[in-house]
């Protein structure tokens, strides 16, 4: 497994967010972490990057121990992770953005990412020089996920890469990152709110309610799976169908 | 009768501005990155003062010996507070007062401390400067030196901004910290970048200030309004804002001036300029008024 956790338990302050979760990931595949609002999707991804506090458990990157390492070491060690919100600088151009990301890499390997980019994301590609608080919201939204890619991660951990955009939008950002993940053989990791995009652009989807993981299967058995949309019901108002 | 020298009066508010610039950049700078006002800024603007005093003045060595020493001695005191104090209050997750009270205990030490080594009274550098007179304005050497000093610091910094990879990290940790970190920014030493040089710039600032009028332990503190003022106008952490700011405050000062002396009012009635800013402004457009207008401008 590229990453993994093992009973990980992350959280802010004195709180316990996630409790004893273990998750992994391989390279190429396409993970989802779905859950109800409040079931600790972000917190836990925030924690395998360093940004909240782990309270337990381990975070294992190649087998090697890296929970608790600051995280501009982890983004350096290979783990690419875009935010649900403010996942882009405003006030820094669209190619700023991209060069902040690769800013440890010298600078001919990060001109060629850059380019390569570039080239897998075409709608951003003639507005370089525009600033990047102008786009719009899908727009923001490949630039954070180009972002993320121009520093070479292995793994890319996405949190709500979809969240406030439209139905054809998301389709795109899903489209993208099956692409990403198949043609570059990068392990990726998606917190999502909408279940059933997620489990259609998935591999493989764990199920966390309350900051405990409660399924984990294939996506395709999670899709036609009565439990959890049973288990769903009892935390959103939701209809059957729409899973 | 009153006559203005209005050609003289332009000169001396380009004077003014370019101390309130080289005071108010690295406060600007270093409250954008660490999210807290710093009071212990001024006493990095009084020690640059003193130790160019010391060098210039009583070591007799050269001008620009005892201003490039100005410059790092109170940078890596900046550099030193900030890594020392500020950033280990900041990971036991000081809130924003701890860290301003931390600062002003900090300013009050380091200004007690200095006037140990120097004693309280004013302190002057006796050298003289040479002079110009052209026209109705009188030009001193050590003007040329500072506005020179201001040209390049601005030049130099808008490079550095605009055009290196150090420059783009600081604007973008000042943008988003979380998210600088988020992609690999490495904002510890992006930070002590910027306290080293803000600091430096502090340092200059009291150099000048020095070498214009005489060193006080209070030299810092003097300068630290308007350098708040500017900072709060030009918008923190807008580098450009602080330059316009600058200025803008620069002339205001020497024009309140002008009409303190016409009202028959005290001159020292000029802070209230600064202060009627940060009020004016806080309340009116929190995020500063040039950087507002800069954004409008889309420039």
């Amino acid at each position: 497994m590229l990453l993994r956790t093992v009973d990980l338990s992350v959280g802010y302050g004195d709180l316990k967010i996630v409790q004893n979760v273990s998750v992994e990931v391989k390279g190429g595949e396409v993970v989802s972490l779905i859950g109800p609002n409040g079931s600790g999707k972000s917190t836990l991804i925030k924690g395998i990057v360093g940004l909240a506090k782990v309270f337990s458990g381990r975070v294992l990157l190649d087998e090697l121990d890296v929970t608790g390492l600051p995280t501009y070491k982890l983004i350096r060690m290979g783990i690419g992770y875009v935010p649900q919100r403010l996942n882009i600088f405003p006030n820094l151009s669209v190619k700023e953005n991209l060069e902040v990301s690769g800013s440890w890499l010298d600078k001919n390997r990060m001109r060629r990412k850059i380019q390569e980019v570039m080239d897998i994301f075409p709608e951003i590609k003639h507005k370089m020089d525009c600033k990047a608080g102008l786009l719009s919201g899908g727009e923001r939204q490949i630039l954070a996920l180009a972002r993320a890619l121009v520093a070479e991660p292995r793994v890319l951990l996405l949190d709500e890469p979809t969240a406030s955009l439209s139905p054809m939008m998301a389709d795109k950002i899903f489209r993208y990152i099956r692409d990403i993940a198949f043609t570059n053989d990068i392990a990726i990791m998606i917190a999502e709110q909408n279940v059933a995009k997620a489990l259609k652009n998935s591999d493989r989807s764990y199920v966390l309610v309350s900051g405990r993981c409660v399924s984990v299967e294939s996506s395709k058995a999670h899709l036609s799976d009565d439990q959890l949309k049973r288990i769903y019901l009892e935390f959103m108002s939701i209809k059957p169908d729409s899973l | 009768m009153y006559t203005l020298n209005l050609p003289q009066i332009f000169f001396n508010s380009i004077i003014t501005g370019s101390i309130f610039m080289l005071a108010a950049i690295g406060l600007s700078l270093s409250y954008s990155l660490s999210r807290f006002p710093n009071f212990a800024h001024a006493e990095y603007i009084t020690l640059g003062g003193y130790i160019g005093f010391l060098l210039f003045e009583q070591l007799n060595m050269h001008l620009y010996i005892a201003f490039t020493a100005s410059f790092l001695v109170s940078g890596l005191l900046s550099l030193l507070s900030y890594t020392v104090l500020f950033k280990p209050l900041q990971d036991r997750g000081a809130p924003m007062v701890y860290l301003m009270v931390a600062s002003i205990g900090l300013g009050i030490t380091i200004r007690h401390i200095i006037q140990q080594i120097w004693g309280g009274s004013p302190l002057t550098i006796r050298a003289v400067w040479p002079r110009w007179d052209i026209g109705p304005l009188t030009i001193s050497g050590l003007y040329l030196y500072l506005i020179a000093t201001v040209i390049s610091t601005s030049i130099v910094l808008h490079l550095l901004l605009a055009s290196t990879i150090i420059g783009k990290c600081i604007r973008a940790v000042s943008d988003n910290i979380e998210l600088a970190s988020s992609v690999g920014v490495n904002v510890d030493n992006v930070s002590r970048f910027v306290w080293f040089v803000g600091g430096g710039l502090a340092g200059l600032s009291g150099f000048f200030m020095v070498a214009i009028a005489n060193a006080i332990p209070l030299l810092g503190w003097r300068l630290l309004i308007p350098a708040f003022a500017v900072t709060v106008l030009g918008g923190v952490g807008s580098f450009y804002g602080a330059l316009i700011a600058a200025y803008t405050l620069g002339f205001a000062e020497n024009i309140s001036v002008i009409g303190l002396t016409a009202l028959g009012l005290p001159t020292d009635l000029k802070m209230l300029v600064f202060f009627i800013t940060i009020v004016v402004v806080l309340l009116a457009k929190p995020e500063g008024i040039i950087a507002s207008i800069r954004r409008g401008l889309r420039v």
